[in-house]
């Protein structure tokens, strides 16, 4: 499963950075570096273990918070046998008296902090996995009133940018934040037997499969898809532009993961669009396209 | 990766035609390999289905004329376009100096152009390389069939960096030696620049 790069994992790794400069900074002598002793550090430390892990695990069970703060302590406790056995091999190591707080250089301070970073990014390992969150499939009213404000948004309001859940083909994810989909205003007309063509005959009405008129779809709807070359809309957000007597009207019944799709023809859509629609903002060229003047000629001739 | 031989004084490139299945990427190098004089081409390599789809990759050595004095020689591969086959697109894309992206024109292949497309920035970013580094030029093949999309269209939905492309209908040969050659020139330009810049 993937971690999730949230507000939350940020909040937790900083804890655990925060919670590791505390053991570096007892390691290293410079519980003087908070301004407490060393039991108060050890304390501190182990509590902001603790939050860590409720924050990244709301759900975990009693067992599960004694299971993974003792993971942590227990990781602690190594990296301070460890570096004790180190101190302990090396000359002119310092002495600690009871009580006493014994002052550094700030390059040692400043190393302690740089390792208790470091030394955050395993802790974090430690953690449970948080579940993958789902996306809730929102009510049908719901759905079809914000399609209706986003038809109705003024030019210049930004569409959210729409991200699949499945992954597609290629195992691909559209990359749609690299342009920005603005709502277009006006409509484009599609022959209302490709729609219904694409129906199963259950959901249409007695005359719906003759049905020979047009359907008008606003271009806000069309924009997010064409993009990625497929206009590909869920019935319940195309029935309210369906003239009556097309299809059935109980199709709230549909959630948004079994509802069928339509997809529009392009060859109908595109050439509909506005003028406008297919202008291209001005980029800059990438520094390659400039071609040496001295190759400008044919490297290879067709025989 | 180009590699410049200066004892041998020879350079070597890489160009890969990429696209989805079908788009005519081995067609455009099988009448490359058909139509190019005899002296300028090596052996081509082809490992296909009996349904005439790409296997493996296709491989195409050729050699253009000398430039500057050093004898210039192109390793021409295309990608299998099947889905499932990206870990030999990526492989393919190693190294690569320059690319040919090929679109199939076909309204109904639209979706596939732009997720070959975002599939080929994926892989060439899992090389830590991206197009705005690797010359690349854009291709719209099979514009001799009826159903095909403008060229507007398909330069808004494909082309975001407005580089050089091409029409072309590879099974008559229209637009393919172009493509090939602006391709060529481009990855020989970006070479000459590197150099320029000592990051060669």
């Amino acid at each position: 499963m993937r971690k999730q790069v949230d507000a939350t994992g940020v909040v937790t790794v900083v804890l655990l950075g925060v919670a590791a400069v505390l053991l570096c900074a007892q390691l290293t002598r410079l519980p003087a570096l908070f301004a407490m002793d060393q039991g108060q550090a050890l304390v501190l430390e182990l509590l902001l273990y603790a939050f860590a892990l409720a924050l990244s695990k709301s759900d975990c069970t009693p067992r599960g918070y004694l299971i993974g703060v003792g993971a942590m302590f227990l990781f602690r406790l190594l990296i301070t046998a460890g570096t004790m056995a180190w101190l302990a091999g090396q000359t002119g190591a310092p002495v600690v008296k009871a009580g006493a707080q014994v002052w550094t250089s700030a390059p040692a301070r400043l190393a302690a902090v740089v390792f208790a970073l470091l030394m955050s990014y395993p802790l974090a390992g430690l953690l449970p996995e948080r579940p993958r969150r789902r996306r809730q499939p929102l009510p049908a009213l719901v759905r079809q009133e914000l399609l209706l404000s986003v038809a109705a948004a003024p030019r210049e309001v930004e569409l959210p940018s729409v991200e699949d859940e499945e992954p597609a083909g290629f195992g691909y994810v559209p990359h749609l934040t690299q342009r920005t989909v603005r709502p277009i205003e006006g409509k484009v007309q599609v022959p209302a037997e490709a729609i219904s063509s694409q129906l199963p005959a259950s959901l249409l009405l007695p005359g719906g499969p003759s049905y020979q008129g047009e359907v008008e779809v606003p271009l806000a709807l069309v924009m997010p898809g064409l993009q990625e070359g497929e206009v590909k809309l869920a019935l319940p957000d195309l029935v309210p532009y369906l003239p009556a007597g097309l299809v059935r009207e109980d199709l709230d019944l549909f959630t948004a993961d079994d509802a069928p799709t339509v997809s529009l023809p392009l060859e109908v859509v595109v050439p509909q669009l506005p003028d406008h629609v297919l202008e291209r903002e001005p980029v800059e060229p990438p520094t390659w396209l400039r071609v040496d003047p001295a190759l400008e000629r044919t490297l290879f001739a067709r025989a | 990766m180009a590699s410049i031989n200066y004892a041998l004084k020879e350079i070597s490139c890489k160009i890969v035609y990429y696209g989805p299945g079908m788009c005519g990427k081995t067609t455009n190098l099988q009448f490359i390999h058909q139509h190019i004089t005899e002296d300028r081409k090596g052996k081509m390599v082809s490992l296909a289905t009996p349904g005439e789809r790409t296997l493996f990759f296709d491989f195409l050595p050729l050699e253009a004329p000398s430039i500057h004095g050093f004898d210039t020689k192109f390793q021409v591969y295309t990608v299998p376009g099947q889905v499932m086959y990206n870990s030999t697109r990526r492989l393919v894309l190693r190294g690569v100096d320059g690319v040919i992206f090929v679109c199939d024109s076909q309204w109904e292949k639209m979706r596939e152009n732009v997720e070959s497309f975002h599939n080929m920035e994926d892989n060439l970013a899992s090389y830590n390389c991206s197009l705005d580094t690797i010359p690349y030029v854009v291709q719209y093949n099979k514009r001799d069939l009826g159903n095909v999309a403008p060229v507007r269209f398909l330069d808004w939905l494909i082309n975001h960096r407005q580089v050089p492309s091409y029409e072309a209908s590879a099974v008559e040969g229209a637009g393919v030696f172009e493509t090939l050659n602006h391709a060529c020139r481009l990855v020989l330009s970006n070479l000459r620049s590197k150099q320029q810049r000592g990051a060669l």
